[in-house]
């Protein structure tokens, strides 16, 4: 099947993600990670496998494709789910009690999750990712970081409930230099808690 | 000593390099490199040591700061070398002859050398640098690309020549996702021949 590229959930995400970032992220960077995964698995004929299943069983790639597939599949998935973890102002919603409790039990409070959620993101040098993940078997919450398109699904078993892009194609055009400007503005304007609520919720 | 960060060479790069990028990128990006290498230098006792020896042995470096001083030591080190790997127009001179006898040498001719340096630096996956490097040993001429703030002086024996930063920092403001554009701006029209033929000619 071919790895589809759905749309963006809104419009605008003004004025804490600049339009022109979101054009460019979505439509140059996060396509090119698409056209160049599908292709690959094409050529290699995985294409009939789903994205998570090859990028959980990266194993099963033939080496000469592997990097490759391993990060423009990356590339693609982890764009897919960072779009769905903002949204416009009015649309975020709040943690629900449930998530609030578990962050507590794991983290000891919000703050302290939060801190440790931007260490990860600021932490991650030259480009990647910062997640909140739960181990389903566990239920436990953690705080993780990967390089360039690497992702938690690479392990198999955690699943993600919130994610930030600190490529600096994410944030350069209206924080340049000013990483950690940007993970607060993450924090405290984009998430969306609707999002990171329901995928929290699924594993319940 | 003290690692200095020498002033730029030029005033500006206009119109091939943004001045607005050339400011964040040697006032912030370079700057925190050399301040955070030179503190941590500090704090494990080897501020005494040239810091490219330092580069060239960070078995030596206590391996709780070993990475720390490898990013941002390799960050202070490689951009200072990469501002003068660039100059103004009417300053930048042309490919000596002996330089362009051992490129045509080891890679067949000019254009095969100019297509390799640009695919290194175009597949560099991430945030990295592609380099033309000389083998003193040898003289052989290699090209070569570093993840990150990996540089080619970490394996001790390769003297860089030649290097183009593809992080995106480097280039987001004017080229945006557009790194092949940014690689045929700069092989075309910044590189600093008469630096490059310099620095070619200390190891011959």
């Amino acid at each position: 099947m071919v790895y589809e590229q759905a749309p963006l959930p809104y419009k605008s995400l003004e004025p804490h993600y600049d339009d022109r970032t979101l054009d460019v992220h979505y439509n140059k960077h996060h396509k090119a990670y698409i056209d160049k995964v599908n292709a690959a698995l094409k050529e290699v004929g995985m294409e009939d496998k789903a994205l998570e299943y090859v990028l959980g069983h990266l194993d099963e790639v033939p080496e000469a494709k592997r990097q490759f597939i391993a990060n423009n599949g990356g590339g693609a998935w982890n764009h897919s789910f960072f779009w769905k973890c903002m949204a416009p102002e009015s649309e975020r919603g709040e943690m629900s009690p449930e998530l609030r409790a578990a962050i507590e039990r794991d983290f000891g409070d919000f703050k302290t999750f939060m801190t440790g959620f931007a260490d990860a993101a600021a932490t991650q040098f030259g480009s990647g990712w910062a997640w909140l993940v739960i181990d389903p078997a566990t239920k436990k919450l953690s705080i993780m970081k990967t390089l360039n398109q690497a992702t938690p699904i690479n392990e198999g078993k955690f699943k993600p409930l919130l994610t930030i892009d600190v490529w600096e194609h994410a944030y350069y055009l209206l924080h340049m230099s000013n990483r950690p400007g940007w993970i607060k503005t993450f924090g405290h304007n984009l998430v969306n808690w609707n999002f990171v609520n329901a995928e929290f919720a699924k594993f319940q």
